[in-house]
């Protein structure tokens, strides 16, 4: 998935989660930690991981521990290509 | 007291340790209130503080709305098999004791290391912990009885574990260090010296008791400063009700096997996990008969059920957590220091909340002087010394049976521990220095007008985020 596509995805992951309209007003480096709270971090990263297929392991994930949502789209897209690859 | 007559039968033959935990969560989805308050995330400064406290793995269960059966994974259940079946037995010498005609049986979650149904999710948590790659797991404990059994799961996964504890509860059972620290873990007394909030409690009123609530501030405090070092929570989240539910799916194969069903199931609430953990495989049974009645049975010292309101509020003292929507006398609440430590937590699960508030149970409080007598009474007639928290249950059944005793009900109750560190409240009894724990209207009334104060903070937020 292209690095835009995978913004726009998680754009509208974050929208239905917290059932607010955002276009035009996420960019990448807003803080996630200004967004969500951990719990609703948690369920944001539990829908993408639906939508896209995959599934995040725990020691990836604390050791990217992505800070604004640039650092969640990288990550997110490095979990889709290494489950590419292991596929 | 004299007590005659054959004490107890159990399930004809041992049944199989559940392979499956059975999350309720699948069967009502809509009370999995999953949208959260903008402006919660907004008060941290912190810019790793959307950052999960627990493992993935354990995340998936907590918001699994699909899957009814989750399965317990090998390694758990060969610790379960332990120590599990726990026994299920008819009482029938308390049955006498009451002069009832009702059939009495109890669930006795006991008999295991650390004294308490407790360890049924410590072990599922510690395997979870572990394969996530976390080496140290912090906590806070109510009355060490999570403390314990959380303790002694990470020793057996060869995890490092800290627990911090409120004072009251370690003055009232102090072997409770002891235990935590055979285990190899490290118990702090909270308010403690060792946090910042530890410390800002301290210095404002040297003489707190503590409370689950700073406790956990504490571990969360902790658990952010420390590589590799996730929070565990013993009650309150949907994987720990989850894991929980091994009891019930045990006791409903126990009582086919006996060829009875309940007409009532007792079980003490702190949190929710006990409650949960026998009463909703018996709601989610397919196969039932008819639909027990559930009574969860709470301290007066802490009456967030028959008191409290439904309503946004902190999980934890220092506000680390995020918001959630549940049963509470308010995060300002703290208990008398009655006995069921376990039980004095202001807030009840967001997921019993809105079943509660949807009539699925009911709730009722009792005073501590009752609950020690029937404990009392019980443990003379059925051999089983009960902890104060679970006694509660037991304390509700007597009086239920006891206001009609020709009828011929069938009444299950969860013992969810055993009360070896609990001597000092029986002691109290003895000697008659035990009090009925109450908590006071104006205590009670200011907490419920902080939490009113609180709502009108979140209204805008909640509006926003909360679909109608």
């Amino acid at each position: 998935m292209q690095r835009e596509m995978m913004f726009r995805t998680l754009q509208q992951e974050l929208e239905q989660l917290t059932s607010r309209q955002m276009a035009g007003a996420l960019a990448e480096d807003h803080l996630l930690s200004q967004i969500l709270s951990s719990s609703g971090f948690l369920q944001l990263v539990l829908a993408l991981e639906s939508r896209l297929g995959i599934t995040v392991e725990d020691e990836d994930f604390y050791e990217a521990a992505p800070v604004t949502v640039g650092d969640l789209v990288d990550f997110l897209q490095q979990q889709a290509l290494l489950r590419r690859s292991k596929i | 007291m004299i007590v005659t007559g054959s004490s107890t039968e159990s399930a004809a033959a041992p049944v199989e340790v559940p392979r499956n935990w059975r999350n309720l969560l699948a069967d009502y989805p809509h009370f999995n209130h999953n949208k959260l308050p903008e402006a919660v995330a907004r008060r941290f400064s912190n810019h790793l503080a959307h950052l999960p406290k627990m493992p993935l793995a354990i995340a998936r269960q907590s918001y699994d709305t699909t899957n009814r059966y989750v399965p317990v994974p090998d390694e758990v259940l060969e610790i379960y098999r332990q120590y599990r079946p726990t026994p299920l037995r008819r009482a029938r010498a308390f049955e006498k004791a009451l002069g009832t005609e009702a059939r009495i049986y109890y669930k006795f979650e006991g008999v295991n290391i650390s004294g308490s149904h407790k360890l049924n999710t410590a072990i599922a948590q510690a395997y979870y912990y572990k394969k996530a790659g976390v080496q140290h797991v912090v906590t806070g404990t109510g009355a060490g009885q999570w403390g314990s059994a959380i303790a002694f799961a990470c020793a057996r996964f060869g995890l490092e574990c800290t627990v911090f504890m409120p004072r009251v509860s370690l003055l009232q059972k102090p072997m409770r260090r002891t235990m935590m620290e055979l285990f190899g873990a490290q118990l702090h007394e909270s308010p403690s010296e060792v946090t910042e909030l530890g410390r800002r409690t301290r210095s404002a009123a040297p003489e707190k008791l503590g409370s689950l609530a700073i406790a956990t501030g504490e571990a969360l405090e902790l658990a952010g400063t420390r590589e590799r070092t996730l929070f565990a929570v013993g009650s309150g989240e949907n994987h720990v009700l989850l894991h929980q539910t091994v009891i019930g799916e045990e006791a409903l194969q126990q009582m086919r096997q006996i060829g009875d069903y309940p007409d009532t199931i007792f079980a003490c609430m702190g949190a929710g996990s006990n409650f949960a953990g026998i009463a909703f495989p018996f709601l989610g049974d397919g196969a039932k008969r008819h639909q027990p009645r559930l009574v969860a049975v709470e301290p007066e010292g802490c009456p967030k059920l028959t008191r409290g309101r439904l309503a946004y509020t902190e999980t934890d003292f220092s506000g680390t957590t995020p918001i959630a929507r549940m049963m509470t006398l308010g995060s300002l609440f703290e208990a008398p220091g009655i006995h069921a430590g376990g039980l004095r937590y202001h807030g009840t699960s967001p997921l019993l909340s809105e079943m509660f508030m949807n009539g699925l149970f009911e709730a009722v409080a009792c005073p501590q002087r009752k609950v020690f007598h029937y404990a009392s009474v019980f443990a003379l007639c059925e051999g089983v010394l009960s902890a104060p928290e679970s006694a509660h249950a037991i304390c509700a059944a007597a009086e239920e049976v006891s206001r009609d005793t020709a009828r011929r009900q069938v009444i299950l109750i969860n013992i969810s521990g055993m009360g070896y560190h609990d001597l000092s409240g029986y002691h109290d009894l003895l000697t008659g220095a035990l009090d009925d724990g109450k908590a006071s209207d104006e205590v009670i009334e200011r907490s419920l007008a902080a939490l009113v104060r609180e709502q009108e903070c979140y209204t805008p937020a909640i509006e926003e985020a909360v679909e109608p």
